[in-house]
């Protein structure tokens, strides 16, 4: 009996305390249900509620059932309901989109949020020929129904938590449970709860929270929005993070390698896709050395390369008034600008932007003499090898350490180039993503290799 | 981790002061150089300044398709070749680039002087490369580098000759740097190099013939017949053509394949020897008759013997001559357990040698008609 | 057998041109290099398995560990420091030589001290990473070069200018009696495998090494040892290799690839001999640290509370290095490489001693 008092106290204080906390709200609906003997009240925010569904679900059966005790019934049988939370908690999920309802001095919380953003958005960071042409959708309820959908395993294992201690944003740890390395998984927990920023908006920004340094080149978690490359990351054992309000999930850990593969090279048939991979890598290389061994070239090691070669440079560098470094800095700079400004851009004028900034810029600076026509050449083909690397990331850093290597090259040479390769390397192998390698060659079959180098 | 991270700060502050303190060394545009393709030196009869220095440079054009490369000279005569380029330097505007000197000729003349110290500068620098083609010029080196044969485009000068991407021929020995430097160096083994003569007006280069040097000794011409059989059988040269003539019927075969084989003989009772397979496959090119496919066998005979005359005959000359280019001495001590004597005992053996020379051409086809 | 000990082995294998191997066996050529060749082969094989099969013995642990464990203190101290020390020489030498090579071949207006400077920034950084790290790198300069390697010396074979009677004039002087020299310049091929003495800390599981991974590092070896030492002979002549300073630098040099971009093999092979040499001194060095760093710890020694033992034996290197590209010339270089090479076979003598010892005491 006494406990009884003692709840109704409870429930209606709680529902006070609320309502105080949440007064200056302008859109926050506090409406009792009355007919006959039956009473409710609902406290809600009008404009993250589905009101349609809140009509269907709740206020229709309350004036449909007959008493009180059915409507309690009913309402403790929705599929929506949370179990009873402190208030603090209570308060947190009303922001959210939750309906506080008070029967019988009992209060449930019902979960009705609305959401826009459920829409699934067609892939636009990394498509594909083949493959699932939409990714995720803002939602991360959606998001996770839709990875559900695309892995039938009991095993799969969603955990949620929140993060950003202003906004509260769900985060989802999705995996599967018989395949994650547990160490990584606890690895990603502690760092992840050890996390207290005060917003935080997208998943991205996940990648460099976790970095225990705090200043990197390489990203150690890979970005992606494909649902496919999700499942198939799953489908390896890796942890993949999703936070809600993103249509971008974060995967963990990733090796250097995982950033050169396109979902296309699952899809394609054999010959095929090894070719596309070749010829990524062969990107690669050329966008990170193409402007370094140009400059060992014309200015240190002529003879390297070609009689007609040499000619042929020495002949379109006349009237060049400054040494190729410069040359070379100043059109990677200009590319890097045009390169961002067609991000930044509005999609309509995009294509005006490239065309001034490619066309006329790059045959301007020729015909003024500011760059050599070989030079002009070798910015389209860096600039055009950097687009092929899949996952975006990887090409930002992949930029930086162009201009590294280009410095390099300008000081030494050939040989410059190639220590600035070997270091970037060293770099490499002594990154490790949540304590897995992140540059070692997997030559033998991947259980064979981690149990290998454990130590 | 975090010590290599301070590891990495220091080291790039490092890297990036020394890098702006060192700028300069060593960095030279393109622009800033010229490239010298092919270098010929002369002899002088000045006792002073024996050596005349030709060097080939090739002028860079806007735009190399349409105009080609032009070229420009610089001569210099001193008394070393290291100090002739030293002066030549002060002609230039811009540095000079050895990097891509191809061709290295030498004046006629100069091979009745001694050729060590030449050679010795060209192997000893670093920038010249070991594969360029060295080359004799006839009458003088001057005269080669200074033509310009009106086909020469893009820098081209001299080298589609020698390479064998270029002009395919069996007239034309082409002798590497290092090759003729280990010629002129090992025992048994006879530098050879090719003659390029200049026409008179100045638009065309021969190369059609090749000057032997065996060591101590005067050089020695051999006729572009010669040359041909000397490529065949140190070559294996494929390119070839087989001329023969008898009885009225005059035709050439083209050679495909080619091949040679020898063996010193010299444990026998009889006259020590060197017993040499020649193997040669080709078809008729050409022909002042109709030919018939069933002779074809009797065609190779004429052909074989026609050859086989040919070779001793040219073998003969070079054992009068006591001149090595095929490295029979070199065969003789690979096959020998050395001993002090080895290269002595080659030496008194050559001029006795006697040559048992088989050929075999076969003839595939008479072409596409008969 | 583990894919990183192979690493380990190829490494040194391919990196001796650089160690002046080649040049030290060419000027015994007439002196006995040929059967000093075939002795050496069969023991450095001998040597190989015999260390890969005692470190097989203490999965995990090494040398330092081991020493550590089963001696008095005193002398692992200087056995270690020794060891330190005759690393660090072998390290020292590829280094030295190599910036010599880049000052003469590719970089000739750069002065020397800064190569070597620019050299020991990279070395610096490499050999501070933790040992698993090396060995990645490791992997993957060797699998992004042994392509390059494979292709030169294919075209060495076949190259037309390649002259077989040059070659088999060396035979001739099969009867020779051996010499100590060219056993020792040749027997440093096959010493890779000794860098486990650090490396094994990473090979936790008992690896099995049986006739079919020897063979494969017999042939290996054997094709490396052959090729370093017939083709300058038969690219440059008998005789006139003989005053060649860098013979296979000149060989690499009358190599032309008609129809790659790189026409002339010399820059390919610098290029590739520099990745190389670099990795042989970045494990080497990497070794001599470790090995210093297991005998000398200042625990006082710190600064932010990071401790800066490494770093002062680093700047040891860097002064030791500097000092030594400095005073030496090429001549005093292959004399002295041709010392320590002689010094490091008779060493052997004392480090399978050592390996018994332990493995007496350890009793397995």
């Amino acid at each position: 009996m006494r406990s009884f008092t003692n709840k109704i106290s409870t429930s209606h204080e709680t529902l006070e305390w609320l309502f105080e906390e949440l007064k200056s709200t302008s859109d926050l609906v506090n409406k009792p249900l009355h007919v006959g003997e039956k009473h409710v009240e609902l406290l809600y925010i009008k404009t993250v509620v589905d009101g349609e569904q809140l009509q269907q679900l709740v206020i229709k059966p309350f004036f449909e059932l007959e008493s009180l005790e059915h409507v309690e019934a009913y309402l403790n049988s929705l599929p929506n309901l949370q179990e009873n939370q402190p208030r603090e908690q209570m308060l947190l999920e009303l922001t959210k989109g939750s309906v506080v309802v008070e029967v019988r001095d009992q209060l449930l919380l019902l979960d009705i949020k609305k959401s826009n953003t459920e829409a699934v958005l067609e892939t636009s960071i990394e498509p594909t020929i083949q493959g699932p042409q939409y990714s995720l959708s803002e939602d991360i309820a959606t998001n996770i129904n839709i990875i559900r959908q695309r892995y039938h395993k009991p095993s799969l294992t969603v955990e949620m938590m929140e993060l950003g201690e202003n906004t509260h944003q769900s985060l989802a740890i999705i995996y599967d449970e018989e395949l994650v390395i547990s160490d990584v998984l606890e690895n990603i927990k502690k760092k992840l709860s050890a996390l207290n920023p005060p917003i935080i908006q997208s998943t991205t920004e996940l990648n460099r929270l976790l970095n225990d340094k705090k200043r990197s080149l390489m990203p150690i978690m890979m970005m992606t929005e494909r649902t496919d490359r999700v499942v198939f990351n799953l489908a390896g054992g890796k942890v993949v993070l999703l936070l809600d309000g993103s249509h971008t999930t974060v995967i963990a850990p990733v090796v250097f390698f995982d950033f050169m593969t396109s979902m296309d090279d699952i899809y394609g048939s054999y010959w095929i896709t090894r070719f596309l991979k070749l010829l990524r890598y062969f990107g690669l290389f050329a966008c990170l050395t193409l402007p370094g061994i140009y400059v060992a070239a014309t200015s240190y090691n002529p003879e390297v390369f070609r009689v007609e070669l040499a000619l042929s440079i020495a002949g379109s560098r006349i009237g060049v008034p400054y040494p190729s470094f410069v040359e070379v800095l100043f059109m990677l700079v200009f590319m890097e600008l045009l390169t961002e400004a067609s991000i930044r851009l509005p999609k309509a004028v995009t294509g005006a932007a490239t065309t001034v900034g490619g066309l006329i810029l790059g045959q301007a600076a020729t015909e003024a003499a500011l760059a050599s026509n070989i030079m002009i050449i070798i910015v389209g083909a860096v600039a055009i090898s950097t687009f092929v690397i899949p996952i975006n990331e990887m090409s930002f850093g992949i930029r930086v350490v162009r201009l590294i290597l280009l410095v390099f090259a300008s000081f030494a040479g050939l040989a410059g180039l190639v220590f600035g390769l070997i270091g970037f390397l060293m770099y490499l192998t002594q990154l490790n993503s949540f304590g897995e390698p992140y540059f070692k060659i997997y030559l033998q079959s991947k259980r064979a290799e981690t149990e290998k180098t454990s130590s | 981790m975090s010590v290599i991270c301070t590891g990495r700060r220091l080291m790039a502050i490092i890297v990036s002061l020394s890098l702006i303190l060192q700028s300069g060394c060593g960095f030279k545009d393109i622009d800033k150089r010229v490239f010298v393709l092919s270098i010929g030196v002369d002899h002088t009869d000045n006792e002073e300044r024996p050596y005349k220095v030709i060097l080939k440079l090739a002028i860079p054009t806007g735009s190399l398709r349409e105009s080609g490369t032009e070229f420009t000279y610089l001569t210099k005569e001193s008394e070393s070749i290291a100090s002739a380029i030293r002066l030549l330097k002060t002609h230039a505007d811009k540095e000079l680039d050895f990097g891509h000197a191809k061709v290295i000729v030498f004046g006629e003349d100069l091979l009745h002087h001694d050729l060590t110290e030449i050679a010795d500068f060209f192997v000893r620098r670093r920038d010249i490369q070991r594969v360029s083609w060295v080359a004799v010029g006839s009458p003088n080196a001057e005269g080669v580098l200074k033509t310009q044969p009106s086909s020469e485009k893009a820098g081209s000068a001299l080298f589609n000759l020698f390479d064998q991407n270029g002009v395919e021929s069996a007239y034309i020995v082409s002798t590497y740097l290092f090759d003729f430097r280990r010629r002129m160096i090992e025992t048994g083994f006879d530098p050879i190099l090719p003659v390029l003569s200049s026409s008179n007006d100045k638009k065309k280069i021969v190369v059609n013939s090749s000057i032997l040097f065996a060591k101590n000794k005067h050089p020695f011409k051999l006729s572009p017949r010669e040359t041909k059989f000397y490529n065949l059988l140190a070559n294996n040269t494929q390119k070839l053509d087989l001329i023969v003539n008898r009885d009225d019927l005059i035709y050439t075969i083209a050679v495909d394949t080619a091949k040679t084989k020898y063996k010193l003989v010299t444990n026998t009772k009889n006259k020590p020897g060197i017993k040499l397979d020649v193997s040669v496959k080709g078809i008729i090119e050409e022909s002042n008759k109709q030919m018939d496919p069933s002779q074809l066998s009797t065609y190779s005979k004429y052909a074989s013997e026609m050859a086989k005359k040919e070779i001793t005959e040219l073998l003969k000359k070079l054992q009068e001559y006591d001149a090595d280019p095929i490295g029979f001495g070199l065969r003789y001590k690979a096959t020998r357990l050395h001993t002090r004597d080895t290269f002595k005992e080659w030496e008194e053996l050559y001029p006795e040698l006697a040559f048992d020379v088989n050929v075999n051409v076969s003839i595939m086809s008479t072409g596409i008609i008969e | 057998m583990n894919r990183y000990f192979i690493y380990l082995v190829f490494v040194n294998m391919v990196a001796n041109v650089v160690a002046s191997v080649p040049k030290i066996l060419i000027s015994q050529r007439s002196e006995g290099a040929l059967l000093s060749m075939i002795i050496s082969y069969i023991l450095g094989l001998v040597f190989c398995y015999l260390c890969a099969r005692f470190f097989n013995l203490f999965p995990g642990e090494g040398l330092p560990d081991l020493t550590k464990k089963y001696m008095p203190r005193w002398f692992s101290f200087v056995i270690l420091f020794v060891i330190a020390v005759t690393w660090y020489i072998a390290g020292l030498i590829t280094l030295v030589t190599f910036s010599f090579l880049l000052k003469r071949f590719l970089t000739p207006d750069m002065p020397l001290s800064w190569i070597t400077i620019t050299f020991l920034l990279f070395l610096t950084y490499g050999i501070l990473l933790n040992s698993k790290s090396v060995l990645y790198t490791v992997e993957f300069v060797l699998i992004c070069s042994l392509p390059f390697v494979f292709i030169i010396t294919i075209k060495a074979y076949t190259s037309h200018e390649l002259n077989w009677d040059f070659i088999g004039e060396s035979l001739m002087y099969i009867h020779n009696p051996p010499s100590f020299t060219a056993i020792s310049a040749s027997a440093y091929l096959l010493l890779g495998g000794f860098n486990l003495i650090i490396f094994n800390r990473l090979f936790k599981k008992k690896q099995q090494i049986n006739w079919k991974n020897m063979l494969f590092i017999a042939l290996i070896g054997g094709t490396a040892l052959v090729t370093t030492y017939f083709i300058p002979i038969g690219m440059l002549g008998f005789d006139a290799v003989g005053d060649v300073v860098y013979p296979w630098i000149t060989t690499s040099d009358s190599l032309r690839l008609e129809f790659f971009i790189v026409e002339r093999v010399i820059y390919i092979f610098l290029l590739l001999y520099l990745a190389i040499s670099f990795l042989s001194v970045l494990i080497h060095w990497h070794v001599t640290l470790e090995l210093l760093k297991s005998i000398i710890w200042f625990k006082k020694f710190q600064l932010k509370k990071r401790n800066l033992t490494p770093y002062l034996f680093l700047s040891f290197f860097w002064v030791a290095s500097l000092i030594a590209v400095s005073y030496l010339t090429e001549y005093h270089l292959i004399q002295y490489s041709s010392y320590f090479l002689n010094f490091l076979l008779c060493s052997f003598v004392v480090m399978f001693s050592l390996f018994l010892f332990i493995k007496r005491r350890a009793k397995v």
